[in-house]
């Protein structure tokens, strides 16, 4: 742990730039108000940098943990259709989503279940 | 007016309707039941009369299920007018928040995202209360996945303070404080995060329990903070809490974190002698953040447990001041990392794409469309504090605090059975008080995001009223916290205050 406290870069193309890592898709005004608030809360949050946090271990949960083997049983698991029922767009049992490979050299004919140039399927 | 409410609720008495609905407990109710001096159906009709009358108004559920509920409650008076054994909360009418997910209806989350999702599981406690025959009569109203601590977050109508409609119920669990508090359910689950079973219950007048973090398991709850979150009943009294709470605790497979643990032979009614309860009071809760009508119910309920025999124990937590700025990091950082489920392809919200937009539109646009502006808040400060170059400086310097918050409460339990002090520094505020300044609503949480932090349970118990607007009364709560498994203990320690001092009051709209 540094002791360095850098100040937070929290600028509108900052916040955006967080919002993409995030894959979220913000509104102007989102961007901008978020710019402020998500300012505001962390130099509250600074507070922290007043406690004397040497050799103290992080707690990333309540308790200790330790590994619970699951016993392996068979069993029932849930159907397709009711697995696939909320899905906003399938074609049998596979999710349709957008085309994710891009290149040319690809033709339809290789990618999976590749019926239009717009839409790819992912299992 | 503060109703003239009898000390003892009702339960012995013959009326059953609409209107004595609210004199009856989950405990008085399941056991009217069994005994077949009240039928499940007449049990369930009544509280959907009373649903139909009131929550246009109150805005306590997302969902009721009427017809299904009835059959459920016929299917349970064939069964014991039969002579078949039945569960032991059989034909109870119960409310559950709509994280929770249950095989039939929708569990939406007040989101967008999920406005049409049906889940295709139920969660375990929702498991556990169908086997003991409880009647799941709808699902809750809560703040978008969680966030909020007033109810007004998400899709649909704010829900309404029974007290007085132009107040908040608290949040995130409002649907349910409030539907316990209108008495429009027995009893209702919520999920506590940082105190979102606790405040609310605090706010309408209601108990509210958040049990040890693994006591009960979060198999089938939408994850907000997985280290943080945990399963809460939210009932009128402490015992239907412990009652309740005991249906649904216990070790599940499908959740790694729940303890294999078994500190529940006894039933709660044993009582710890108040004599014999050392009572745990931290100078840093008379703090100048509350509000004097909750400083002074704060000190009457020492002064009677002190006048009753309890000893009173002045104790230190200076780690206070830091929960919750620890708390906004950790939670958020969790919340970033769990709701990046939610991309628009297998479940959830799917945007509708331009021409020449990719996958990654597909993403970004779905999310941007199905999440409000409180849950987008949170992910991108989550995703900031766990950010290359910051996440030392903010998410790692947190989780370090965290632990010298839980070391204070370990060195203070040896010195006291449980501590006492306010649920919140307020009372009920208004609706659109704090939607402005997201930070001040995060400080609404100061007395209750310990519990979560260190794993240990709380409850919050009604203990008095605070006067606004010249005569008019809203319920005050006070919360008890234990340590790591003590819960037990505690439900005594919280049962034996509400015989001494607590305050059990109905608003009186719904007497």
């Amino acid at each position: 742990m540094s002791d360095k406290h850098d100040q937070p870069d929290l600028s509108r193309e900052a916040v955006l730039r967080i919002a993409h890592l995030a894959r979220l898709r913000l509104t102007d005004e989102e961007a901008n108000n978020f710019s402020k608030e998500l300012a505001g809360i962390l130099a509250y949050v600074d507070l922290l940098n007043a406690v004397d946090v040497a050799n103290v271990e992080p707690m990333p949960r309540p308790g200790k943990l330790s590994n619970r083997l699951a016993e392996d049983l068979p069993g029932v698991t849930l159907s397709i259709e009711k697995l696939f029922a909320n899905s906003p767009e399938t074609r049998d049992s596979y999710f349709v989503v957008p085309k994710v490979i891009e290149s040319p050299d690809v033709d339809d004919d290789s990618t999976a279940h590749g019926e239009s140039e717009t839409e790819g399927v992912e299992r | 007016m503060i109703p003239s409410v009898p000390r003892q609720l009702a339960g012995s008495s013959d009326e059953f309707d609409r209107e004595s609905l609210p004199g009856w407990t989950l405990t008085s109710l399941g056991a009217a039941i069994l005994d077949r001096r009240i039928s499940a159906e007449e049990a369930v009709s009544a509280y959907l009369d009373r649903i139909e009358k009131y929550d246009s108004s109150l805005h306590c559920f997302t969902e009721v299920f009427a017809d299904r509920s009835l059959e459920t409650a016929r299917a349970i008076d064939r069964r014991i007018a039969a002579g078949e054994s039945v569960g032991p909360l059989a034909g109870c009418p119960i409310a559950v928040k709509d994280n929770l997910c249950t095989d039939w209806g929708h569990t939406t989350c007040s989101s967008e995202m999920l406005r049409n999702y049906e889940s295709p599981f139920d969660a375990t406690v929702v498991r556990r209360l169908r086997q003991a025959d409880v009647i799941i009569i709808g699902k809750t109203r809560m703040d978008e996945f969680a966030m909020g601590s007033s109810c007004e977050r998400g899709v649909g109508e704010p829900t309404r303070n029974p007290w007085d409609h132009s107040r908040v119920p608290g949040g995130s669990s409002g649907g349910s404080a409030a539907a316990v508090a209108a008495s429009l359910c027995t009893a209702a689950l919520g999920s506590d995060t940082g105190g979102s079973v606790r405040q609310p219950a605090s706010f309408c007048g209601v108990v509210g329990f958040k049990p040890t973090y693994g006591s009960v398991s979060r198999y089938g709850l939408a994850a907000f903070a997985s280290s943080l979150d945990q399963i809460g009943p939210i009932t009128k009294t402490v015992e239907d809490a412990a009652t309740l709470h005991h249906r649904i605790r216990g070790y599940d497979p499908n959740d790694s974190t729940t303890n294999p643990e078994s500190n529940w032979f006894e039933p709660i009614d044993i009582n710890i002698p108040i004599t014999e309860m050392r009572v745990g009071v931290p100078r840093q809760f008379m703090s100048e953040a509350n509000d004097p009508s909750v400083t002074l119910v704060y000190e009457n309920a020492i002064e009677t447990l002190r006048a009753s025999g309890a000893s009173i124990v002045e104790i230190d937590l200076p780690m206070m001041e830091y929960a919750i700025a620890t708390y906004y990091v950790i939670c958020t950082a969790e919340a970033s990392s769990n709701l990046a489920r939610y991309d628009g392809i297998r479940y959830g919200r799917r945007a509708k794409l331009q021409p020449g937009e990719t996958f990654e539109d597909l993403y970004a646009k779905s999310r941007g469309e199905g999440f409000g502006s409180e849950v987008k808040r949170r992910i991108v400060l989550g995703a900031f504090v766990l950010s290359a170059g910051y996440h030392d400086q903010y998410y790692n310097r947190a989780l370090k605090v965290r632990r010298l918050i839980k070391e204070d409460f370990d060195r203070t339990f040896a010195k006291c059975d449980a501590i006492l002090g306010p649920t919140s520094p307020t009372a009920a505020f208004r609706l659109g008080e704090k939607t402005s300044d997201p930070l001040e609503m995060y400080l609404c949480d100061l007395y209750t995001v310990g519990a979560n932090l260190a794993g240990i349970p709380a409850i919050s118990v009604p203990a008095g009223f605070a006067e606004v607007d010249g005569g008019h009364h809203l319920p005050i709560g006070l919360q008890f916290t234990g340590s790591v498994l003590s819960d037990l203990k505690l439900l005594r320690i919280a049962r034996t205050f509400q015989q001494h001092a607590a305050i059990e009051g109905r608003p009186s709209d719904f007497l």
